[in-house]
């Protein structure tokens, strides 16, 4: 009878605790899948905004780019701009597809420029929107030749 | 009994431990941390670049108020913003859109920038029109203005050679205005002849008054106000100086700021440029 009170005691016992661990390895599994979607959303996401800020506060290498040879690295400022942020049209017009593709090895690339009334300036893409399963953008502001305000979108699709 | 009782304790013990785990395996707590993250740090970047169009559009330099806001509104439109600009302790500039005390989340950016407290504003002047009865060229010059109670705005005059003034007939007039030449010459295309003389009259100082090629003259905005001129003056406002010369005559012409208050002797065409540290406040937030 002793014999027979202790296994069920102990199977009582054990049935909490096994829930416990359930419950723990289903948490731990859901923790480890949020840290790796943090990690891999914060990759891309940074690189979208690295290259934009290498676009909107570099005149580029070399930075007469747009009228010499192909960039090294394309930046869109103005060649002897005082501050950052400031477009030149000029470049925006000569920057293509090809010049982003080595920075940005995604198979869906769209750089949009809009004034701030909504006005599309310039738009360079590669890929579709729809063939893509996630997509990472990041947004910023400066004017153009320093007089139009300008809205910047880069996106990137894998 | 005994047994039965220490294993009531183990489960009761083992509930919290249970909720907590449940807790966090919910998820969301990181996704939504992540979520908040990564729209804070978007209208960070945004305001660092409002920031940074501003500086870049050379609307600080001139503490240019009404270029500043439009670049704000422009850039920020769907947000709440507060943006100063401090030289030291003193506020010199505030354009404000919203209501800082209902703001849901807040991002502050900061960026340090440089202003003109004293330079030449401008030294290149077009001919607006002639007065052929009277042998005269109407001249005319541009400049912007920042806030008028901090820095005073100055026309120099620099005439060579023989064309030192002698007499009240070979006089050189200036005459302030708000408006253009293509506003002014229609209405009233003798207008800047009834400017003060150069070099003569209470207003304008000399530098060696026996043999005067410099003359310069502080522009007053006050009350006294020239036909068709606004009933009070504006800061961050582009001006319009005429300037009268007898048709045989040249000269060369500045119009320069310094800050109030500074002495005659010491605003001279070759003043050099001088720039002051200022900082640039940024804080973007949306309403409840």
């Amino acid at each position: 009878m002793r014999a027979q009170l202790f296994t069920v005691d102990l199977l009582i016992a054990l049935i909490p605790l096994t829930i416990a661990l359930g419950v723990s390895a289903a948490a731990f599994s859901g923790l480890a899948g949020q840290v790796q979607d943090y990690a891999y959303y914060y990759d891309a996401k940074r690189t979208v905004t690295d290259v934009l800020d290498v676009l909107m506060k570099s005149p580029g290498v070399p930075p007469d780019w747009n009228t010499s040879n192909p960039p090294e690295i394309p930046g869109l400022v103005v060649q002897g701009s005082r501050g950052y942020n400031n477009l030149s049209y000029e470049k925006l017009q000569a920057l293509n597809v090809s010049m982003l593709t080595p920075l940005l090895p995604y198979p869906y690339i769209n750089l949009s420029v809009y004034t701030t009334t909504g006005e599309l300036v310039r738009e360079v893409s590669q890929g579709s929107r729809g063939g893509v399963s996630e997509v990472f953008g990041a947004e910023r502001f400066g004017t153009i030749n320093g007089s139009t305000p300008v809205r910047v979108l880069l996106e990137v699709g894998r | 009994m005994k047994a039965f009782v220490f294993t009531m304790d183990a489960v009761l013990a083992i509930i919290p431990v249970i909720v907590v785990i449940a807790a966090l395996s919910q998820g969301g707590i990181l996704s939504h941390s992540n979520e908040l993250q990564g729209k804070l740090m978007d209208k960070y970047r945004k305001a660092s670049d409002v920031l940074e169009t501003i500086y870049a559009s050379g609307a600080v330099d001139e503490l240019n108020q009404t270029r500043m806001e439009s670049l704000l509104n422009a850039l920020l439109a769907g947000n709440n913003y507060s943006y100063t600009i401090h030289q030291g302790t003193k506020e010199v500039v505030r354009i404000e859109r919203g209501n800082l005390s209902e703001a849901k989340d807040v991002v502050v950016a900061r960026k340090p920038a440089l202003t003109y407290i004293s330079r030449v504003l401008n030294w290149t002047n077009e001919l607006c029109y002639e007065d052929r009865g009277r042998g005269w060229q109407i001249y005319t010059m541009s400049f912007n203005t920042s806030d008028i109670s901090l820095y005073d705005y100055w026309f120099v005059a620099e005439l060579t050679g023989a064309n030192v003034l002698t007499s009240n007939g070979d006089a050189v007039g200036t005459y302030l205005d708000y408006r253009t030449c293509e506003e002014i010459v229609p209405s009233s295309p003798t207008l800047p002849g009834e400017g003060d003389s150069l070099c003569e009259g209470d207003y304008w100082y000399v530098d060696d008054p026996s043999y005067p090629t410099v003359c310069k003259a502080k522009f007053y905005f006050g009350d006294w106000n020239p036909p068709g001129a606004p009933a009070s003056w504006q800061s961050y406002t582009t001006y319009y100086t005429y300037i009268r010369l007898p048709g045989n005559r040249a000269g060369t012409f500045y119009i320069i700021q310094v800050p109030a208050g500074t002495p005659p002797e010491d605003v001279v065409p070759q003043i050099p440029p001088v720039k002051q540290k200022v900082i640039m406040t940024l804080k973007v937030w949306e309403e409840e």
